[in-house]
């Protein structure tokens, strides 16, 4: 069920980026596409009615759940937020350099 | 010892970052550390990261074809870092970072980690791509590059649902042809913006144009070929050459749309990117023939190419519009455009011949069409930008005041780059060796796969 609502995620996404026009737009569409993405990667590792996978005298069978996505989906959410960052600072200066964020706008202004 | 590639340039860029007006003198101890450290490592040597054994833990794998390019990349960042006036006062950390994170991305035995070596990458190359106040056309290369980082994501994750290991030799080993039916195609698409495949490269121009002298040579020399080896390492050594017949098609379909757009372009920068374009293009198509011949061939013309368009990059970005004032400039210009068009006695016209002999001989006879097509293309955009740099007309004499002449550690890197695509031209053992031992550590996936796995 998981699985699902990540791929209507990705589409969203991608669907931002082929329609808008505002460039913070089409970064807030890439940030739902990772969100989507790390949703994807955690429901892979899910097995119902399995326990968190941490080792202790609460869990002598180790009854786990698979814990690489969850070392997966960190590192990848860690990337995400990098790339997130640099984004919005290149768009502040995107904005300080052309005084819009309008795609059409800016092209015509570069093409003057 | 493998693993100091990549912890030495991370742990100087840390350490020098109050002092960042100085690490412009430190670059090419670093770059020059790297490349003696490579020179001492055995080749087949597989390293461990923390004591886990192959299949579980991230492996970091020496082999013939990993070496070999790494030895290439370090060179080009060693070569670069001889020539302090390209690089920006701010880049230099990004440079650094850039290193390990390439160094990282050859050497890598596992594919979730060569995602992050692939996203360190991607960052460092769209810092790089903002300066000179190109903001836009950076911004441009995030989007594109972090949907397509996206994508390779999607790409290793199904591989984990398919095999149940990350591994590369894991994967390779237990391939089966279930999965073999969505995860290239992620892949591929995960890696098309980087290696410049036609419907993603839109951002190639609009970067390498610039005006940096160091963003296009960087990212169209050492970036391109530590892409161009994984796309090698994936596609061949861990899916056998399945998908590739795709990608044969898509190469050729670049190469002519990136000619044409190149002849059209009235600014030498913007002509210089289509033309990276459409060379890459060539060289996907060739090793998609998939044999050690073949392989052999591209990685030999892409190391010709990457020689060409470091020269030709370094110049157009820092050059006014003649080489009336730099005239030894003009001449390494025009060797590497020369070599670049495949012109006999240079480097370009060895690989574009055993291109050709190559594609006879698997009785393929489209690559040679498409090839000549486009060489005819190169020559006249080539010849003319030669025309218009040595015999500028309508120049203005305070232009002509100007144009600053070249200083002489440029000119003189410049010149023996220049002088390294001639003695190619005649004796071109150096590069097919280092071509052959490329093709055959990706053509040979058994070998790989015992060398990680250990004997099985």
């Amino acid at each position: 069920m998981v699985y699902y609502i990540s791929f209507i995620l990705i589409g969203i996404g991608i669907y931002g980026f082929l329609t808008q026009k505002n460039l913070f737009k089409h970064l807030i569409s890439l940030t739902i596409i990772d969100t989507a993405i790390n949703i994807f990667i955690i429901s892979l590792g899910y097995i119902s009615g399995e326990e968190a996978p941490i080792y202790s005298k609460y869990t002598p069978i180790a009854n786990f759940v698979d814990p690489l996505p969850q070392a997966l989906v960190l590192t990848a959410i860690v990337i995400g937020v990098g790339i997130l960052a640099l984004g919005v600072s290149l768009l502040i200066k995107v904005y300080e350099k052309y005084g819009t964020l309008d795609v059409e706008e800016i092209v015509a202004k570069e093409g003057k | 010892m493998s693993a100091l590639l990549i912890a030495v340039p991370l742990l100087i860029a840390f350490l020098f970052v109050p002092l960042k007006n100085k690490i412009k003198y430190i670059l090419p101890f670093v770059a020059l550390f790297s490349l003696i450290l490579i020179l001492k490592l055995p080749i087949e040597q597989v390293n461990f990261l923390g004591g886990w054994k192959a299949p579980f833990g991230i492996t970091l794998v020496l082999d013939n074809s990993s070496y070999y390019s790494l030895i290439v990349v370090n060179i080009i960042f060693f070569l670069l870092s001889l020539i302090p006036q390209i690089i920006e006062k701010d880049l230099s950390l990004i440079f650094l970072i850039l290193m390990a994170s390439i160094n990282g991305l050859i050497l890598t035995g596992d594919l979730f980690n060569s995602f992050v070596f692939l996203e360190i990458t991607s960052v460092a190359a769209y810092i790089l791509s903002s300066s000179k106040r190109n903001y836009y056309g950076a911004f441009k290369y995030l989007i594109l590059g972090s949907i397509a980082g996206a994508f390779y994501l999607l790409g290793t994750l199904y591989s984990y649902i398919g095999t149940g290991s990350l591994n590369l030799a894991d994967i390779s080993k237990n391939i089966n042809s279930e999965f073999l039916a969505v995860v290239p195609i992620l892949i591929f698409i995960g890696l098309a913006v980087e290696t410049k495949i036609f419907p993603l490269a839109g951002w190639v121009p609009d970067v390498y144009a610039s005006g940096s002298a160091l963003t296009p040579a960087i990212l169209a020399t050492g970036v391109t070929f530590s892409m161009m080896y994984l796309f090698g390492r994936i596609f061949i050594t861990v899916f056998h050459g399945e998908f590739l017949n795709v990608v044969y098609i898509f190469g050729l379909i670049t190469v002519v749309v990136a000619e044409l757009s190149a002849l059209k372009q009235d600014n030498l920068l913007r002509a210089l990117s289509f033309s990276s374009i459409a060379q890459a293009g060539l060289f996907l198509s060739v090793i998609s023939m998939n044999s050690y011949e073949s392989l052999t061939a591209g990685y030999f013309h892409l190391l010709n190419d990457i020689t060409a368009k470091f020269v030709l990059f370094i110049i157009a970005a820092s050059i006014g519009k003649s080489f009336i004032k730099n005239k030894t400039t003009g001449i390494a210009f025009s060797i590497a455009s020369f070599s670049l068009i495949g012109f006999p006695l240079f480097a370009g016209f060895r690989s574009k011949l055993l291109i050709l002999k190559t594609a006879f001989l698997n009785q393929n006879y489209i690559l040679p069409i498409i090839l000549l097509f486009a060489t005819i293309i190169e020559i006249a955009y080539v010849l003319r930008w030669n025309i218009k740099l040595w015999y500028p007309d309508n120049i203005l004499p305070q232009e002509k005041e100007k144009t600053q002449k070249l200083s002489w550690n440029v000119n003189l890197i410049l010149l023996i780059v220049a002088l390294v695509i001639i003695v190619i031209g005649f004796y071109p053992d150096i590069y097919l060796k280092i071509a052959q031992n490329i093709a055959s550590g990706l053509t040979n996936y058994r070998a790989y796969v015992t060398n990680v796995l250990g004997g099985m």
